[in-house]
C-alpha cells in the first residue's frame, strides 16, 4: 500500500461524495466519529467511490436533505450508487464496505443519542433492502476517529483508527 | 426485578432487533403492559435445568417494521408473514437469554413459538415473570418477560 | 459449477431471509429447495440432488440434531454440506454439530456473516 502522505488524493469533506474513474486518485475522508464512511469499487470498470454521511435519516429535515443529500444515510447512499453507476459501475460487481459509526459516550459521559449506531442500522437495513451485502465493516467503539483511504486503482480501503492503520 | 435477569435480557433482546431486523431498541421505562395498539403477543417455552418461557408484546408499529426489514421489504407484509416473524424474534430472544442466564455449558430444548390473545394469556400459561424489560423500538414498542423456574 | 440448495426452518421467514442471503451472495445457484422440518428435509434429500444444506435445530415433527444424525448415517448424502443456522448456545451442543461435520452460523447473524460461512464451506474464493 502506498504511503498516507501523497498522491492525487481527493478529500471528501463532511456530508459529502466523490466518485472517480481515475486510477491515479485516491479518495480520502478524515476524522469519522459517528459519521459514516461508505466505500464502493467495481473492480471491473475501475471505478470507486466514498462517501462522508453524517445522520441517519432525511425525514428530520427533507429540505436540508433536497439541498444536500449527502448529509443523511437515506439519501446519500442512493446518490453514491447512482453517481458510481453513471461513472460506469455495475451493482452486481460493487464491493461494500463501511467504516465509522463510532459511540461519542464513554462511562462517564452516555451517548445519550447514539447517532453512530443509528447511522449504521440505518445503512445496514437500506442495503438489505435494496439487495447490497457488505464485503467489510470496522464500525461502532467508543470515542474513536477514523480517516479512510480508497484506492481508485485496486479498491483497498486502509482505515488510521488513533494512530494504528489497518486495511479493510 | 433481579439485575442478573434483566441484563442479559436487555442485551439479548436488543441484539436481536438490531442484527436481525436493524431495529434501533433502547430501554424504556418498564411500567404497565398497554392493553391498546396491541400488534401481537408470542411465548417460546423452554426446558432443561431450568424451565420457563420468554414472552413478547409488540405494540405501536413495532411488528410491521419487523416483518418488512426480516424480509428486506418496503411494502406491507401479510398477517401471517408478521406472525411468523414476531415467532422466530422470539426464539431467538429465548435462545440468546438462556447461555447468558445459565452459561454456555447449559442445554436447554426450546419449544415452537406460541401466540396468545394477550400477555395476561400467555403469563398463565408460562407462569409468573422472573424479569421484565421494555423496549422502544423506533416509534413503538416491545414488552419481553423472562419466565425461569429451577427444575425439579 | 451449480449448486441446489435446501433450507431447513420451521419459520418461513427465516427462510426466506436465508434464502436472499444466498442469491445476494454470488453463488450460482440452481435449484433451491425448503423445507419445515426435518422430517420435510428427509423426504426433499431422496427426491433432489442438494450439495448444500442451511439446517435450524429447534423445528417440530424431527429436529435439526436428529435431522443431521439420519444425514450422516446415510452414505448417499456424504456429499451434502450442512451448516447448522440456530441460537443455539450450548458449547456441547455445538461441539456435537461440528463433530458431525457441520459449520455453525449463530442467530441473530448479519447477511455478512452467511455469506462469508457459505463461500468457506463451499470451498469458494471471496474475490
Amino acid at each position: 500500500m502506498q504511503s498516507t502522505d501523497s498522491m492525487a488524493d481527493r478529500v471528501i469533506g463532511i456530508a459529502d461524495m466523490a466518485v472517480s474513474a481515475s486510477s491515479a486518485d485516491r479518495l480520502v475522508t478524515y476524522a469519522l466519529g459517528s459519521c459514516l464512511g461508505v466505500c464502493v469499487h467495481d473492480p471491473v470498470a475501475g471505478v470507486a467511490g466514498l462517501l462522508h454521511v453524517m445522520l441517519p435519516s432525511s425525514d428530520i429535515d427533507p429540505q436540508k436533505a433536497q439541498r444536500n443529500p449527502y448529509m443523511f444515510v437515506d439519501t446519500g447512499v442512493p446518490e453514491l450508487f447512482r453517481a458510481a453507476y453513471r461513472a460506469g459501475a455495475q451493482k452486481e460487481r460493487l464491493i461494500v464496505k463501511v467504516i465509522g459509526g463510532a459511540s461519542t459516550g464513554d462511562g462517564d459521559q452516555p451517548d445519550a443519542f447514539q447517532v453512530g449506531k443509528r447511522n449504521v442500522l440505518t445503512l445496514k437495513k437500506l442495503l438489505w433492502k435494496n439487495g447490497v451485502i457488505l464485503r467489510a465493516e470496522d464500525v461502532g467503539g467508543q470515542r474513536l476517529s477514523r480517516t479512510v483511504f480508497l484506492q481508485v486503482s485496486s479498491g483497498e480501503v486502509l482505515v488510521k483508527t488513533n494512530g494504528r492503520e489497518a486495511t479493510l | 426485578m433481579p439485575e442478573t435477569l434483566t441484563s442479559p435480557l436487555l442485551e439479548a433482546a436488543t441484539e436481536t432487533f438490531e442484527s436481525l431486523a436493524y431495529l434501533f431498541a433502547e430501554p424504556g421505562i418498564t411500567d404497565d403492559i398497554p392493553g391498546e395498539d396491541v400488534e401481537g403477543v408470542v411465548a417460546v417455552a423452554f426446558s432443561g435445568p431450568s424451565h420457563g418461557g420468554v414472552i413478547m408484546q409488540l405494540s405501536g408499529g413495532v411488528l410491521p417494521a419487523l416483518a418488512a426489514n426480516m424480509l428486506g421489504l418496503d411494502d406491507p407484509t401479510s398477517g401471517h408473514d408478521q406472525r411468523d416473524a414476531l415467532g422466530e424474534a422470539a426464539n431467538v430472544i429465548c435462545g440468546n437469554v438462556l447461555p447468558r442466564v445459565a452459561g454456555s455449558a447449559a442445554v436447554f430444548a426450546l419449544g415452537v413459538p406460541q401466540l396468545f390473545a394477550s400477555w395476561s394469556d400467555a403469563v398463565q400459561s408460562l407462569g409468573a415473570e422472573s424479569a421484565r424489560i421494555r423496549l422502544d423500538v423506533e416509534g413503538g414498542r416491545a414488552d419481553i418477560a423472562l419466565v425461569m423456574h429451577p427444575s425439579l | 459449477m451449480a449448486l441446489n440448495v435446501l433450507v431447513v426452518d420451521d419459520s418461513a421467514v427465516m427462510r426466506s431471509m436465508l434464502i436472499r442471503t444466498l442469491r445476494l451472495s454470488g453463488l450460482p445457484l440452481t435449484n433451491v429447495y425448503q423445507a419445515g422440518n426435518g422430517a420435510e428435509a428427509l423426504a426433499s434429500l431422496a427426491a433432489h440432488e442438494v450439495d448444500l444444506a442451511l439446517v435450524d435445530i429447534n423445528m417440530p415433527v424431527m429436529n435439526g440434531e436428529q435431522l443431521i444424525e439420519q444425514v450422516r448415517a446415510d452414505a448417499r448424502l456424504a456429499g451434502v454440506a450442512i451448516v447448522v443456522v440456530s441460537t443455539e448456545g450450548s458449547e456441547t451442543r455445538i461441539d456435537s454439530f461440528k463433530a458431525r461435520g457441520a459449520s455453525f452460523i449463530h442467530k441473530p447473524f448479519t447477511p455478512e456473516q452467511v455469506r462469508s460461512t457459505v463461500l468457506k464451506v463451499l470451498g469458494v474464493a471471496d474475490a
